[in-house]
């Protein structure tokens, strides 16, 4: 019955919750809190205010928790995370811009049908404390990506130079993305991508944001579901993880001790 | 610690998209898209996800100013409200109600319109008040509500996804309504035929099946020649035309007169083309027509309106799910703005100022005799001052000395004033020639309900406290009130407010702010069980039969001569919003486009011997500005673009205040300038 489980999972959320803010042990629990129909990221700092804590729907937290711990420089919150959540900040903490001393990551397991929405592989965290984990599954939309390159080059050119001609440069794919957050943009300057114009040039825009991407992406497809224009950004992505995965064995947000490939030592010096 | 995240709508255009502000220890820190939104769902376009970057700028108004000498200089609450009061009685005293006029604001909420406009009506006692709708959709209110009775989008925007074909014509949609655009690109996905018909190559164009490129200021024809091809190929729908419409025979009579050849010879359209878009627009299931400012800014803008109206009745594309006729409003509440009665002839919900039932509805709600007769637009006060019949203005949330035509003459009519005072976050070009200036709140700093383009009631909600001294625009015009000595403005909530509109208004009567709560509702909603109004004119026309008008095409009222041989064009750019107040201040947005540029063709670069980013002189006979050159083959050769966004290249310090005499809207879009590069500094 997914309902009770949606209840139990709930149920589990808010006692976790209560129990860490009732011991001190966090300053505040990072979490979605339903109002109306909603549900929006949250920072619940009693634990009288838990009824509205809810585990349904999914907003990318880890990019609101390094905001949060950046601003306030001291003290330690928890992260009700999905799968991908605790990538995420996995992904942060390789690049340091989190410190995972300062977050205590409540592992929440996704759904069956939560997973299929989100053409999932992994929906689970590490360790999870909330609800069950349903196992390593393939959700992935393989009839699209097999489309995508079975097309021959010129068609390829064709699908691609069309689809990015749609873009009305709003931001979205890397605002949603708590991946694609360098300090300095290179998508805002003018030197290398022309401002002020939509569609932004093709295609230096979308190639910076892929090759920004290609060792960091976890796969949660909220770029893709951000566009207003249908571009199909989750899936590229995807691509491009899979070449990884298929010629190094890497996978971003698998482990903080694995080191992207497109690292190599003798490039990366003494930034390691 | 304080992180939690205030749902709200977006600021800007009147797509209406869900926002959710993010709070951090009582500051705004960010914006992030409402991920279940029946307009946006999860999406935003890039002024929206920058909406929260100017909320808190460091050169918001803190304090009332007051004019001393040359000078504005801040001043308490008290004095500016007693010194205001006091002008505002003694002007209305000497030369009588009508010697003031009030400007309202589209971006200010429901409640603010409706208090504003029941001061002017009800503390003054004139219906001289209007707001910006006049310089944007004003033929669409006059035009669609002598044609059908009500002037406002008929359908919903997520019904576009349902439309079999879209006839774009006049909106630059991708760059101004972006997260409509989205609903279009995903309508063509499903398989909708999408016709664009613009005077400039368009972004949204590269998206279109079909793509028909009229000369400025042409568009009677080209629709007259839309009709003549659909009767003559007996493509209309004779039930409909029967049923449910009048006064076809003179239409049909009319539209005989514009031959596909002659239509060419207007417009520039080949026939082929023109035959094309008739047959996809009348054959298909679900047709639906989007237009804006394109079609409106003409001083034939009431035709051009009427004349989609026709073309809509003609093929029976309207009054049906995604089929109808879309006017996109530009500003998150110009829609609630005008059905709030900001407008010199109506009161709330469209009710008119000469009805005597109406009259007496108001006049007892508020116990006062209210002004009879239509009162003065926008252009018409600025008019009015310049003669020295309009003694006092009270502007709240505009920016005329930007926004309206000729701003030469509007700098010459405010100055010209006895009283100005306004109301506003920023100072602006406007509220630099007040005599006071009060420091108002922004849209993330109180509650309130704006009304978006597709009829639709949403919450805003108060994110942040209001910044130094502000006030929202309804504690400042009731505190006004007070001062005037009148007992109907003691509000404590927007809800009081709110609660007032419903009771006045049969359009607004089922919406309740506990309704809105959890959902959105357009109007007509007239009782609290009604689940609102997706689409209008279904079985019935509001005004009963649905009127065709027989209209002819008129040229524009300036057209180019050798001494000034260029079309000017003017319209907004994606990055930023109207005239800049709030956009310009965002870092996300200044830092995409900085100043403005002027869009020319390259053949008309080559000719005038200017290249990509030349500084140029443009001139017409009202004035000139500098601008840097854009080479583009958006524009065709022999038009140029500015957007009016920019005050230091001011587009409005060229047009012309030349208006169409229903709606008196100015013909924004097409004057006569000539260009030459300006002198090396």
């Amino acid at each position: 019955m997914p309902d009770e489980e949606l209840d139990s999972r709930e149920e589990q959320a808010r006692r976790i919750s209560g129990d860490l803010l009732a011991s001190d042990k966090v300053d505040g629990v990072l979490a979605l809190l339903e109002i109306r129909d909603h549900v929006v990221p949250n920072l619940f700092t009693s634990p009288d205010e838990l009824t509205g804590l809810s585990v349904s729907g999914r907003y990318p937290v880890a990019g609101v928790a390094e905001r949060l711990l950046r601003k306030w420089e001291t003290g330690k919150i928890a992260v009700i995370a999905r799968g991908c959540d605790e990538r995420h900040l996995i992904e942060m903490a390789k690049k340091k811009s989190v410190d995972l001393d300062r977050i205590r990551i409540v592992g929440l397991a996704c759904t069956v049908d939560e997973a299929k929405q989100c053409h999932c592989v992994r929906p689970y965290t590490h360790e999870v404390e909330i609800g069950r984990s349903v196992g390593n599954v393939d959700y992935l939309d393989h009839a699209a990506l097999s489309k995508l390159l079975n097309m021959d080059m010129a068609e390829r050119r064709k699908f691609w130079t069309e689809i990015f001609d749609r873009c009305i440069k709003c931001y979205g794919c890397r605002n949603v993305c708590p991946l694609c957050n360098c300090e300095d943009c290179r998508l805002e300057e003018a030197r290398w991508v022309r401002v002020g114009e939509i569609p932004p040039e093709y295609p230096s825009f979308h190639l910076i944001r892929a090759f920004h991407m290609a060792d960091k992406c976890v796969g949660c497809f909220a770029c893709e579901k951000a566009c207003p224009m249908g571009i199909p950004i989750g899936r590229l992505h995807q691509l491009i993880k899979e070449e990884l995965k298929s010629a190094y064995d890497y996978e971003a947000g698998r482990d903080i001790e694995e080191m992207s490939p497109l690292l190599a030592e003798g490039l990366l010096g003494d930034l390691s | 610690m304080n992180y939690k995240t205030i749902q709200s709508t977006c600021p800007y255009c009147g797509c209406g998209c869900g926002i959710y502000l993010e709070v951090v220890d009582g500051h705004l820190a960010g914006t992030m898209p409402v991920l279940r939104h029946p307009i946006s769902e999860g999406s935003l376009c890039i002024k929206g996800w920058a909406a929260h970057e100017f909320v808190e700028s460091e050169d918001r108004l803190h304090h009332p100013l007051w004019k001393r000498g040359a000078n504005l200089e801040t001043t308490d609450w008290d004095s500016a409200l007693y010194a205001v009061a006091d002008r505002l009685t003694a002007i209305k005293q000497a030369y009588g109600p009508d010697s003031i006029g009030f400007l309202s604001s589209a971006k200010c909420t429901n409640e603010e319109n409706f208090v504003l406009m029941k001061f002017a009506r009800a503390v003054i006692g004139t219906n001289n008040i209007d707001h910006c709708a006049r310089l944007c959709h004003s033929p669409t209110v006059a035009g669609l509500a002598r044609s059908f009775g009500s002037g406002a989008m008929t359908n919903s925007v997520p019904e576009l996804e349902q439309a079999s074909c879209i006839l774009i014509t006049g909106s630059n949609t991708t760059e101004n309504h972006p997260v409509i655009a989205s609903r279009i690109v995903k309508a063509r996905e499903k398989g909708a035929y999408v016709i664009v018909i613009d005077p400039r190559r368009i972004h949204i164009a590269n998206h279109a099946d079909l793509f028909l490129q009229p000369k400025l200021g042409t568009d009677v024809a080209w629709i007259n020649g839309m009709m003549h091809v659909i009767i003559n190929e007996g493509w209309h729908d004779r039930d409909f035309i029967r049923d449910r419409t009048e006064n076809f025979e003179e239409l049909r009579q009319k539209v005989a007169e514009y031959t596909p050849e002659r239509v060419r010879e207007i417009t520039g359209i080949e026939p082929e083309l023109l035959r094309k878009a008739a047959e996809a627009y009348a054959t298909s299931p679900n047709s639906s027509i989007v237009y804006t400012m394109g079609i409106t800014e003409h001083t034939c803008g009431t035709d051009n309106v009427m004349s989609l109206a026709n073309l809509s009745m003609l093929c029976g594309q309207i009054g049906k799910p995604g089929s109808g006729i879309n006017p996109l409003r530009g500003q998150n509440n110009v829609q609630g703005a005008c059905d709030m009665g900001a407008l010199p002839d109506v009161l709330t919900g469209y009710q008119k100022v000469d009805d005597p039932a109406t009259l007496s509805k108001f006049a007892k709600a508020w116990d006062v005799n209210l002004p009879r007769g239509t009162g003065l637009t926008v252009v018409e006060m600025i008019d009015a001052a310049m003669d020295g019949e309009l003694k006092a203005l009270f502007v709240m949330g505009e920016n005329p000395m930007l926004s309206d035509p000729d701003i030469n003459h509007v700098k010459e009519a405010l100055s010209n004033l006895e009283l100005l005072v306004v109301q506003d976050i920023f100072m602006n070009q406007t509220a630099e020639l007040a005599d006071v200036v009060f420091p108002a709140q922004s849209y993330a700093e109180k509650a309130g309900t704006v009304t978006a383009t597709d009829r639709r009631v949403q919450r805003v909600r108060k994110a942040i406290e209001g910044v130094g001294e502000t006030k929202t625009d309804w504690e400042i015009i009731s505190l006004l009130a007070e001062r005037m000595g009148s007992r109907k403005f003691a509000y404590e909530t927007p809800i009081e407010i709110f609660e007032e509109i419903r009771a006045l208004t049969p359009s607004y009567a089922g919406i309740t702010y506990f309704r809105l709560d959890s959902e959105s509702l357009q109007w007509p909603c007239p009782s609290e069980d009604h689940p609102g109004t997706q689409y209008l004119h279904k079985g019935k026309f509001t005004r009963g039969k649905g009127s065709f008008v027989a209209v002819d095409w008129r040229p524009p009222f300036e057209v180019t001569d050798e001494e000034y041989p260029f079309y000017l064009t003017t319209g907004r750019v994606h990055f930023h919003y109207h005239t800049g107040t709030m956009t310009r201040r965002s870092p996300t947005l200044n830092r995409e486009m900085a100043s403005a540029v002027v869009d020319i063709s390259p053949a008309d670069a080559t000719d005038l011997g200017i290249k990509d980013r030349d500084m140029l002189k443009v001139a017409s006979r009202r004035g000139e500005v500098k601008i840097r050159a854009r080479l583009t083959n958006s524009v065709p050769k022999g038009t140029i673009f500015i957007p009016f966004n920019f005050q230091e290249s001011a587009a409005n310090a060229l047009t012309c205040s030349a208006r169409d005499p229903i709606a008196k809207i100015p013909e924004f879009k097409v004057c006569a300038v000539r260009i030459e590069k300006a002198a090396r500094r």
